[in-house]
């Protein structure tokens, strides 16, 4: 009698392991547990839409492969580098003039009668009609030129390698560097932690330029002398967050700056001396997120401005955002 | 007589059986033998694909996670503001411990020099989370990535994290080169 | 609380260019001037290949060790011992991977997979048992089987189940083992690894629930002598069809059994077979009868258990998780449900075409439809032979080995007092 009670429970132990694996096997529901170690950012990428101040009022798709720089010109047409090739545009978005480069530009500036492109390690120089003027020497066997900034007799080209800003006139020769780290003169030099290092020229002839671990934008006078700078490192609104931004910057006619920070990927205005003033496109703007670990490092990989004040982005997906103030 | 003949016919039939069986899984060896590895192969996560969501840390069947992060520091900006090492959401640039993003307080903070910092991970301390990999990834230079530690994986014939990543990071790589990280070259 | 935000993101696009061009310098090193040296990045190395060799010599080294003392030195002694070897080597140190039982996934993966190619070391776990068995009987589960040897330690007070217990929960094997093919042939799952009940224990480590399987099973062990070993491992059914084939075997009596039923009591496992009563041709007319009957109905017990089990196929294939995804997606579509889960917002964040899942599971599913016809067809056979083996009475006039069912633990051998 007692052999079959154990017996009987043994065998019904036995059924309750087989219908608790079978339960377990069959259960074809995702599990949905929270994940206490999840990395989130949500409250900082909220913004008050009080805060937005401009609107998007065109887009376009330029129909390129891929897109790397934007440039408008002071007629309007904008000149974007995409794989091996530059393509012009007139302000409606229509292309109208397209030729191919030996290789990808990965930053591009117009004069408004010819184009500086940024190609790898050195600068090569085309005509509107896509004839290659001049190709310069590289300054650094490995450098990465990311930003070309240009007024009438001179160029200035940020390589993100050698964490220098170079001036050079238009003929290509090279007149200055800045940035050499000089710690007697307290000179710290450019943080480049990442490929991200932007150059432009100001409203009234001045040099900017993004020293992307300090988050800061620098003024330096046209013989290279530091002058003045603003930014802050601060998740918060007005700040720059993450290791190294902004990733890019531009400067409108009224002399207010336009930044874009990967990470939080966010498009903001602050005026001339720095503050800041409002937001231009905010985090879900865009298609995704900006990661390092995804193959999309930046959602947005160049931005442009006209003579009216609009905002050209170029976004990572191939397509060309324009914004202007509400 | 006639058991005799019985346990003959039976003898036959279980020599010709045999042979049959032996033929058989000797066929299956020959043929799968031909798609063999080269070599051993153990699991890995992709970093390209890998989402951070927390299981690495959860479902691995050893006590400890055999997923930890690695720093390629390499490709480390050993920026003062770590958006690996710091929490998002802190307001002012401090490294006091409610500062830290790690739940476990397992990246190591070393200054360098003015204004460079070099971070290390403290692998007793790594649950593999992937907070810090997502902290880095989206604001720094992915220089965290978080990897299947050879040291500790027991290599099981299914790995049990393997079943249920979304993204369907791991696969089965070579044991010769046994990493996928990003901007490492897997040395020998 | 958006989650298609929060989760992150694969975006593998054509951009893939643009970091090709980043690839080659894209971290330029700091400038330090303190004289700091930039430390390497540590990945330390898997074990390395030889060992899998090593482990491999083991064990062909233990089954060559196990079937000598089985068959020639007919020691339980010396099996005991070589199982706990087994024990603390492929369960405590290897940690239960890879271990014959689960290398019959790999085995079948690779079959119906012609892009999955497998380690040479899972052939051979695979084929080396069966190869012995083939010659010498189940003298791998006798010895070399950790999961088999941890439950052996546990047989304290075995009780004799009735045969029609036994041979109904036999059943549930051949099942196990028709879904761990069909799982593994699908590249679903390796269901056999995933609920292995004791590899818990070598890693002191598993969920609740196999910790709780394990202890339960651990505990009929106690009763039920080997519980997984006859009523679950899907293993075991193929050592025990090739095992009734075998070359030689271990026997009970060294030579002439003297019938002294010593060794009645002795299997835990309920493999001896008791000498049979003399021919009765009355009898045995009707049960030839009952035989062809059987053997008649059996294509139709498949058919049955066939298209039972294809009803069910997509049930089965909801296991595969490329099927529950595309299935999780669809209804997320239509039931715009606050948070999808995870795995669904990862899918849509990657940018990958859903039509492509789409496609893909329903070639899954199909694979299960033919799989599942398959499964239900095997299930069917099995009944319809185990209904028929009952009508099959072999006449033995000694006390012998169930060659199907006996582990060659040895134990029967010392009850034996026929030494010579």
């Amino acid at each position: 009698m007692k052999q079959k009670v154990i017996i009987g429970f043994a065998v019904l132990l036995l059924l309750s392991v087989v219908f608790l694996i079978s339960r377990d096997l069959f259960n074809s529901s995702f599990k949905s547990d929270e994940n206490p170690t999840e990395y989130n950012i949500d409250n900082l990428k909220k913004i008050d839409s009080a805060l937005i101040c401009y609107k998007e009022i065109m887009q376009f798709d330029p129909g390129m492969e891929q897109v790397y720089g934007i440039s408008v010109s002071e007629n309007n047409s904008i000149f974007i580098s995409g794989n091996r090739q530059v393509a012009i545009f007139n302000s409606n978005g229509t292309k109208t003039k397209t030729f191919t480069t030996d290789s990808s530009a990965h930053c591009l500036i117009t004069d408004n009668n010819s184009i500086y492109l940024g190609i790898g390690n050195h600068i090569e120089h085309y005509n509107l009609a896509g004839e290659k003027i001049s190709s310069w020497k590289a300054y650094s066997e490995n450098g990465f030129i990311t930003s070309v900034a240009v007024n009438k007799e001179i160029v200035y080209v940020a390589d993100a390698e050698s964490k220098r800003i170079l001036k050079y006139n238009t003929k290509g020769e090279l007149l200055l560097e800045i940035g050499q780290k000089d710690t007697s003169k307290g000179i710290e030099g450019f943080i480049i932690p990442s490929p991200y290092f932007e150059v432009t020229f100001g409203a009234y002839n001045d040099l900017w330029v993004v020293n992307p671990g300090k988050h800061r934008i620098e003024n330096y006078s046209l013989s290279g002398e530091h002058q003045s700078s603003w930014g802050v490192a601060s998740m918060q609104l007005e700040g720059f967050a993450g290791c190294c931004n902004p990733a890019h910057l531009a400067v409108l006619p009224t002399g207010e700056f336009v930044t874009y920070e990967k990470g939080l990927d966010r498009i903001k205005i602050y005026d001339p001396t720095g503050k800041f003033i409002c937001v231009v496109a905010g985090p879900g703007s865009f298609k995704g997120e900006s990661d390092f670990h995804c193959t999309q490092a930046t959602l947005v990989n160049d931005l442009a401005t006209d003579l009216n004040g609009n905002i050209y982005v170029l976004d990572a997906y191939n397509l060309v955002r324009v914004y202007a103030k509400k | 007589m006639d058991d005799k003949k019985q346990i003959k016919r039976r003898e036959f039939i279980n020599t010709g059986v045999r042979i049959g069986i032996g033929v058989g899984l000797g066929a299956i060896g020959v043929v799968l033998s031909t798609r063999t590895l080269s070599g051993k192969s153990v699991w890995q996560i992709d970093p390209a694909k890998c989402v951070q969501c927390g299981k690495c840390a959860t479902s691995c069947v050893l006590e400890q996670s055999a997923v930890k992060c690695v720093h390629v520091i390499e490709m480390c900006g050993y920026c003062d503001l770590c958006g690996g090492y710091l929490r998002p959401e802190t307001k002012e640039l401090n490294t006091a411990a409610e500062s830290q993003l790690c739940p476990t307080a397992a990246i190591a903070r070393k200054f360098v020099e003015e204004p460079f910092f070099e971070y290390h991970i403290i692998e007793e301390l790594c649950i593999g989370c992937g907070k810090c990999v997502k902290g880095c990834g989206a604001f720094g230079n992915g220089s965290l990535q978080l990897q299947v530690q050879h040291k500790l994986c027991v290599n099981c014939n299914q790995c049990a994290i393997a079943r249920v990543c979304p993204s369907e990071a791991f696969s089965r790589v070579p044991a010769t080169a046994p990493y996928l990280l990003k901007g490492f070259e897997n040395k020998k | 609380m958006n989650k298609n935000a929060r989760v992150a993101i694969l975006i593998i696009f054509t951009s893939l260019l643009v970091f090709n061009i980043f690839g080659i310098q894209r971290f330029p090193k700091p400038e330090f001037e303190s004289g700091y040296s930039q430390p390497e990045t540590q990945v330390p190395s898997p074990r390395g290949a030889i060992f899998e060799y090593l482990d491999l010599a083991v064990f062909i080294g233990c089954l060559s060790l196990i079937s000598w003392l089985v068959i020639k030195k007919r020691s339980r002694k010396g099996v005991f011992w070589l199982s706990i070897f087994s024990l603390l080597y492929f369960g405590f140190y290897r940690k239960g991977c890879i271990c014959p039982v689960g290398s019959l996934q790999n085995i079948s993966m690779a079959l119906f997979n012609p892009e999955y190619s497998l380690p040479i070391t899972a052939i051979a776990f695979f084929v080396l048992p069966l190869g012995f068995t083939l010659f010498f009987g189940r003298t791998f589960c006798a010895g070399v089987c950790p999961l088999g040897a941890i439950q052996d330690i546990f047989a304290f007070r075995p009780v004799s189940l009735k045969s029609w217990v036994q041979s109904l929960l036999g059943l549930i094997p051949f099942i196990y083992l028709g879904l761990a093919v069909l799982f593994a042939a699908t590249g679903t799952d390796f269901i056999v690894c995933r609920y292995d009940p004791f590899v818990g224990f070598f890693r002191h480590n598993a969920s609740f629930m196999m910790f709780a399987i394990g202890g339960i099973l651990l505990l009929i062990s106690v009763f039920i002598a080997r519980p997984y070993c006859r009523f679950l491992c899907p293993y075991g059914v193929l050592l025990n069809l090739v095992s009734r084939f075998s070359k030689k075997h271990l026997s009970i009596a060294p030579s002439k059994c003297i019938s002294c039923r010593l060794c009645e009591d002795a299997c835990p496992f309920g493999a001896i077979d008791k000498p049979t009563g003399a021919k009765n041709k009355e009898q045995s007319n009707v049960l030839v009868k009952r035989l062809i009957l059987y053997c008649l109905i059996t294509p139709l017990l498949m058919g049955v258990c066939g298209w039972t089990a294809s009803k069910y196929h997509e049930s089965f294939a909801k296991v595969n998780f490329k099927v529950r995804l595309a299935n999780e997606i669809m209804l997320s579509a239509k039931t715009e449900t606050a948070q999808p889960a995870l795995e669904v917002t990862t899918f849509r964040a990657s940018g990958k075409a859903v039509e492509k899942l789409y496609a893909e599971a329903a070639r899954i599913v199909d694979r299960f439809y033919i799989g599942s016809w398959f499964l239900g067809g095997f299930i069917g056979l099995v009944f319809g032979l185990t209904l028929a083996r009952f009508t099959l009475v072999q006449y033995r006039t000694e006390y012998t080995t169930n060659k199907g069912t006996c582990f060659s633990c040895a134990r029967c051998v010392d009850y034996c007092p026929v030494k010579e």
